[in-house]
C-alpha cells in the first residue's frame, strides 16, 4: 500500500465510521403542534410600537 | 428521501417539497441520487386539494406520481362509485381515506406478495372541503405491513408548518432542539414523562414558528421555501449524501383560487408543447 493509498484508505474509513443513519419518518406533529400554539397566543394580537402614539398593526 | 412542508394560514395552505430521489444497496446505503422526482401533485386538477410524498417514491412498478395522476382520473369520474368525488360534497377526509385504499389495498398489496417490511411512505392530502372557509390536512402512512385510517394533521383551526421525511434540520431550526434530545436525557437516567416535559420546555421557550395565521399567502410561500432550501442545505454542507436536494416545489392552495403551482419543473418545455395542459 502506498503512503497516498494509506492515507485514503484512513480517510474513507473515519469518513463511513462518522456517517449515521438517516431517518425518514412522520412529523412529530405534538411538537409541531406545540409549537403552533405560539401563534395562536399571538393570534389577534396586533404587532404594536411600544414607543410610538401610533401603533402600527397587522391591518393590510 | 425527502423534505415536504405544508404551511397552514388563513388563506390557505402551501405545499412545498425537495425534489431528491435515493435508491439504496441491500445495505440500505445510498448508491445514486436523482434531483428531478415529483412529490407535490394536484389531485383533481384545478380543485382546492393537493397532496405530498414522503419516503418511498414509488409502489411496484408505477411512481407515485403516475399512481396520483391514475387516482385522479378516478376522482374526477362522476360514475365512479368507489372514488368518484362530489364537487359540492366532498371532504378532505374523505379525499384521504379513498387515497389510503387506492395506494395501499390496490396498489400496495397487490404489488407486493407479501409486503416488504422496510417499506415506508408518508401521503399527506392538504386542501379545503367543499364548501369550508379554511383547509385542512391529513395524512397516512404505509409502513411494512401496517396502513392505519387516514389521520388529522391540522384541523381546520389549527395553523403553521407540518414537516416530514428527514426531520433533523427543520427540527433543530424551529423546535430548537435535535429530535434525540429526548433520548440523551433518558441515558443521562431522567425518567420519560420528565425528559418530555423538558423537550416541551425547550419548544417553547426556543422554538421559532416563523408564521403567522393571518399572513399574507405570498410570505407563507417565502418561509416553506426557506424551510425546504434549509433542509437541502442542511443534507448538502453535512458529512452524509444529499438526499434533500433539486428544485423547490411549490403550490399554493386558496378558497378562490383553488390549487396553484408557484414553482415546478417539466421535463419538457411547455411553449413546444402547446396541446398538453401541463398536469
Amino acid at each position: 500500500m502506498t503512503e497516498k493509498n494509506h492515507v485514503q484508505s484512513q480517510s474513507k474509513a473515519s469518513y463511513t465510521l462518522g456517517l449515521r443513519e438517516i431517518p425518514v419518518r412522520a412529523g412529530n406533529y405534538e411538537a409541531q403542534r406545540l409549537l403552533s400554539q405560539q401563534l395562536d397566543r399571538q393570534k389577534g394580537a396586533p404587532i404594536s410600537d411600544k414607543n410610538s402614539a401610533s401603533k402600527t398593526k397587522t391591518r393590510a | 428521501m425527502t423534505i415536504v412542508v405544508s404551511m397552514k394560514v388563513t388563506d390557505g395552505i402551501v405545499l412545498a417539497a425537495d425534489s431528491a430521489a435515493s435508491f439504496f444497496d441491500s445495505h440500505a446505503t445510498p448508491v445514486k441520487i436523482y434531483n428531478n422526482a415529483n412529490k407535490v401533485f394536484n389531485l383533481v386538477k384545478v380543485w382546492p386539494i393537493g397532496a405530498m410524498v414522503y419516503g418511498s417514491g414509488g409502489i411496484g412498478t408505477a411512481s407515485v406520481e403516475t399512481l396520483t395522476k391514475d387516482l385522479r382520473l378516478r376522482f374526477r369520474d362522476q360514475n365512479d362509485a368507489d372514488y368518484g368525488l362530489n364537487r359540492n360534497a366532498y371532504t378532505i377526509q374523505e379525499v384521504a381515506i379513498k387515497a389510503r385504499k387506492f395506494f395501499f389495498e390496490e396498489t400496495y398489496l397487490h404489488a407486493f406478495n407479501p409486503p416488504p417490511t422496510d417499506f415506508f411512505m408518508g401521503y399527506r392530502v392538504c386542501g379545503y372541503s367543499a364548501g369550508t372557509a379554511l383547509p385542512e390536512i391529513w395524512e397516512f402512512l404505509i409502513a411494512g405491513l401496517r396502513c392505519d385510517p387516514p389521520y388529522l394533521i391540522q384541523a381546520q383551526n389549527d395553523f403553521g408548518a407540518r414537516w416530514a421525511g428527514e426531520n433533523e434540520a427543520l427540527d433543530r431550526l424551529l423546535l430548537g432542539g435535535s429530535s434525540i434530545l429526548h433520548n440523551v436525557l433518558t441515558d443521562r437516567g431522567i425518567d420519560a414523562p420528565t425528559a418530555r416535559a423538558i423537550y416541551s420546555d425547550l419548544i417553547n421557550k426556543a422554538g421559532a414558528p416563523l408564521a403567522l395565521p393571518a399572513m399574507p399567502i405570498q410570505d407563507a410561500i417565502d418561509v416553506a421555501r426557506f424551510l425546504v432550501e434549509t433542509a437541502g442545505k442542511f443534507a448538502r454542507y453535512g458529512l452524509r449524501p444529499e438526499t434533500i436536494g433539486g428544485p423547490t416545489e411549490i403550490a399554493a392552495i386558496t378558497k378562490h383560487e383553488g390549487f396553484k403551482w408557484v414553482a415546478r419543473k417539466h421535463y419538457y418545455a411547455a411553449d413546444l408543447n402547446r396541446e398538453s395542459d401541463h398536469d
